[in-house]
């Protein structure tokens, strides 16, 4: 995990991504890109270059349980590590977004501490198997 | 048929039992010729009864003037007044959000020792945070606009089945599916969702 990898945040409410960006900014992550759906995510991310993928679920073309699922399909983008932040709360769904293959979930809504620990966990897991 | 139709019609049976006793068979041709226009009368005075119920039932169901004003323009109206609240309230988080990317910048021009940076930071990262209700809000917003035009088009259904001549309803859309986004809960209307330590134990549980 390095201060200038290359991030992409998801979520179609522009002040969302915004703020995510905003926060990440703040933990010192400073080569942040947007995307407003899943539909437009997922070539950004085969093109490649991408380290770290922060999405929301609930979009309207493509959500985000089927973008990680799609990348998870794909032996190049298999690996990327996900992070799902999203208002969607029940159970069904946060199990089916681990099954999919997510690192980590947060509920909206999350302050930064929240973001910063789950961020931390989610590359000391990916260290610790490496 | 009134009295002077049943007189004639009497008079026109006669002619017919007339020709009959006769065994004049032209004639007995011609007196029943002369029935069938009582007969195509009679049919056309019931289809006139029964068109006038169904314009009446008709009539007092688009009467329902209010029903075709709610399909036709205050339930699209309502969706559009919705909208604007989601734009406002983006404009106005987007534009506190430029204002504490302006406050940073200066902050970073100052002397990190000063006590009041790292306190100045941290409100910064609460206002930020805070913002965070326009996404909430927006979307539970959006979800309120879908089932106000699922309303609507179910109303234009109803209408147009009664006559009413308004444009075809769209397909509906499917609920059943527990994977799709539902969007933030509304206290008192949807039931509580998983809290951030719900999610973290079942995520634990689950090796993550």
């Amino acid at each position: 995990m390095r201060q200038d990898m290359k991030i992409l945040v998801v979520d179609d409410f522009p002040t969302m991504r915004r703020i995510v960006k905003n926060l990440l900014n703040d933990l010192g992550f400073n080569n942040i890109h947007e995307a407003e759906d899943g539909a437009a995510a997922l070539p950004m991310l085969k093109q490649g270059g991408f380290e770290f993928l922060v999405t929301d679920w609930n979009m309207p073309e493509m959500s985000g349980l089927e973008l990680l699922q799609q990348l998870r399909a794909d032996p190049a983008t298999a690996k990327l590590p996900v992070l799902m932040v999203t208002a969607e709360a029940s159970k069904q769904q946060i199990v089916a977004a681990a099954q999919a293959g997510v690192n980590g979930y947060i509920i909206k809504p999350f302050t930064a501490t929240t973001l910063k620990e789950k961020i931390e966990r989610i590359f000391e897991r990916l260290g610790a198997v490496a | 048929m009134n009295a002077t139709e049943r007189e004639d019609l009497r008079r026109a049976v006669v002619d017919l039992l007339v020709a009959l006793d006769s065994g004049d068979a032209d004639s007995v041709a011609v007196r029943l010729g002369a029935l069938r226009p009582f007969a195509d009368r009679r049919m056309l005075g019931d289809l006139a009864e029964i068109a006038g119920h169904l314009q009446g039932g008709l009539r007092s169901l688009a009467l329902d003037g209010p029903l075709v004003q709610a399909a036709d323009r205050d339930l699209p109206d309502a969706c559009s007044r919705l909208d604007a609240v989601v734009r406002t309230s983006e404009d106005a988080a987007l534009r506190t959000l430029d204002l504490v990317d302006a406050c940073r910048d200066e902050i970073d021009a100052l002397d990190p020792a000063l006590p009041a940076v790292p306190r100045l930071r941290d409100h910064l990262r609460g206002m930020a945070e805070a913002q965070a209700y326009q996404d909430l809000t927006g979307q539970t917003i959006l979800k309120v606009i879908e089932v106000v035009r699922e309303t609507e088009k179910a109303l234009l259904a109803l209408l147009r089945h009664a006559g009413v001549g308004l444009p075809d309803a769209a397909a509906t859309s499917d609920t059943s599916d527990p994977l799709r986004g539902q969007g933030p809960r509304v206290a008192g209307v949807d039931g509580a969702g998983a809290t951030q330590q719900d999610a973290d134990q079942w995520l634990s549980d689950l090796g993550l």
